[in-house]
């Protein structure tokens, strides 16, 4: 039965020039760190411009990987920080344009949403309305499953700061979840109404 | 929205299991408490939702870029150096041309008293010029061949060096851009050129055109030849405190020590583009 080489080998391996090592490392972690990127920009074509930008910062910082920290950390640190740099510059590009004036559009229109469409809430709409400082803890707990202190440390924050941000981020959340189902349920209940009424 | 008694904190405590089972008790007997606590539970899950995957080809382009990342950079030659090294062989070669010279000098020494003693009349001078003109053709043909050597022994940096050389030439058309391409790809690769050609970094070409209208980018070739060919070599100037635009400037900056560029962009159908060379064009700007 083949052994699968695991990071550390694959590390020290790549560390020591081994490029086939390399590539399985980064084959390895392409789809983990793209979901914290799609997550934090949203959008699939920037999410694999975050995930390509990630990728090639680990390649080139890989060498000064001590592995004090798990390799899964250091890497979401970087991946974070890649679509951080991602969606600013997106910000940036996009900042007078039509889509993204749709894009608000969309997520203000969340408020008005049926039921049916909020049992369908677009995860993207709805992380797009939480400041970043609140979105990134938020995603590196609930997707990532990183604790506190792990957060803490890729975001060069306190503890203490992770343990409010993700707070807030997920009471942000649950208010946008809230206003969904409450406008559902008005739906539902006038739709039940409106069917009396005939 | 944060209850005075069950703030947000203590729900999401309880979301992270780091309540007691008495905390948890009373807020799930609390209706506004616990339909919070559900909403947040659900807030977790959205987050926790997969992301569509990227495609197998995308995914692979983004590895073959990290990859290429990890190509050791090899010792860039700047145009400077291989100017200074062209102008040292053409130092050398001189020496060939007085050797010919030299010898059409003799030559011409020698041509002349024979055609006097062949004439001996007033067809000297009409001979005399013509074998003055014929040795003078003659050492001219050597020259010119010994030029010809000359650019011969420095194919090699010349070669380096055509980039600068093509700059100033105006290629207007597709076949004239496509041969200046093959000329330089017929030169045999040097070992102190960066060459990128395997490094295969598939990109997304946007931007690229505020890249050319903000100066980040110039264009060797004229745009609509550069269209036609499907190649645009161009100089790259790395600004202050922008480390990328795009993922080949990335590639290429961080790789290369952020000084400017030259870079070879080949435009695939697909929108992509492949850095295909690197090379240092400091000396061009």
């Amino acid at each position: 039965m083949q052994t699968l080489a695991d990071d550390e080998d694959l590390i020290r391996a790549s560390q020591n020039g081994d490029m086939a090592s390399l590539e399985i490392l980064l084959d390895r972690h392409h789809d983990r760190l793209r979901a914290v990127c799609a997550k934090v920009v949203g959008r699939g074509a920037d999410a694999d411009d975050a995930t390509q930008m990630a990728l090639i910062a680990i390649v080139k910082n890989l060498e000064k990987f001590d592995g004090r920290a798990k390799f899964t950390t250091w890497s979401y640190r970087i991946a974070t920080n890649a679509a951080i740099d991602e969606l600013r510059r997106r910000n940036r590009r996009s900042a007078d344009s039509i889509d993204d004036e749709e894009g608000h559009l969309q997520i203000a229109a969340i408020g008005n949403m049926s039921e049916a469409v909020a049992a369908s809430i677009d995860v993207n709409d709805a992380l797009e309305q939480l400041a970043e400082e609140f979105r990134i803890p938020v995603i590196l707990r609930d997707l990532c499953g990183m604790d506190y202190e792990q957060i803490a440390e890729t975001l060069e924050i306190a503890p203490g700061t992770v343990r409010s941000r993700i707070a807030r981020g997920r009471g942000k959340l649950a208010d946008i979840i809230g206003d969904v189902t409450s406008v559902g349920n008005q739906n539902a209940v006038r739709g039940v109404q409106g069917h009396d009424d005939e | 929205m944060n209850n005075e008694r069950y703030t947000d904190e203590l729900l999401s405590a309880i979301i992270d299991g780091e309540a007691d089972a008495e905390t948890v008790a009373s807020v799930e007997a609390d209706p506004v408490a616990s339909e919070r606590l559900a909403h947040m539970r659900q807030g977790v899950l959205l987050v926790a939702e997969p992301v569509p995957e990227a495609t197998p080809e995308r995914r692979s382009a983004s590895i073959a870029a990290a990859m290429a990342a990890a190509t050791p950079a090899p010792e860039v030659t700047s145009l400077a150096a291989a100017r200074h090294e062209r102008d040292v062989v053409k130092r050398s070669t001189p020496r060939r041309a007085w050797i010919a010279g030299v010898a059409a000098v003799a030559a011409f020494l020698i041509a002349i008293p024979v055609a006097i003693s062949l004439a001996g009349d007033n067809s000297t001078d009409i001979v005399a010029a013509d074998a003055v003109e014929e040795t003078s053709v003659d050492a001219t043909a050597e020259t010119a061949g010994a030029d010809d050597a000359m650019d011969e022994a420095s194919d090699v940096v010349e070669s380096d060096d055509s980039a600068a050389d093509a700059e100033e030439e105006n290629f207007a058309s597709r076949e004239e851009v496509a041969e200046a391409m093959e000329d330089e790809a017929a030169v045999e690769p040097r070992a102190n050129r960066v060459n990128t050609s395997d490094l295969a970094t598939a990109t997304t070409v946007t931007g690229i055109d505020e890249l050319i209208d903000e100066g980040t980018i110039t264009p060797k070739y004229d745009a609509a030849a550069v269209v036609e060919a499907g190649v645009l070599e161009a100089c790259v100037r790395p600004r202050e405190g922008v480390t990328a635009e795009l993922p080949f400037d990335l590639v290429n900056l961080d790789s290369f020590g952020g000084a400017t560029r030259l870079i070879l962009i080949e435009f695939a159908d697909d929108a992509t583009t492949r850095v295909l060379d690197a090379e240092d064009c400091s000396a061009l700007r």
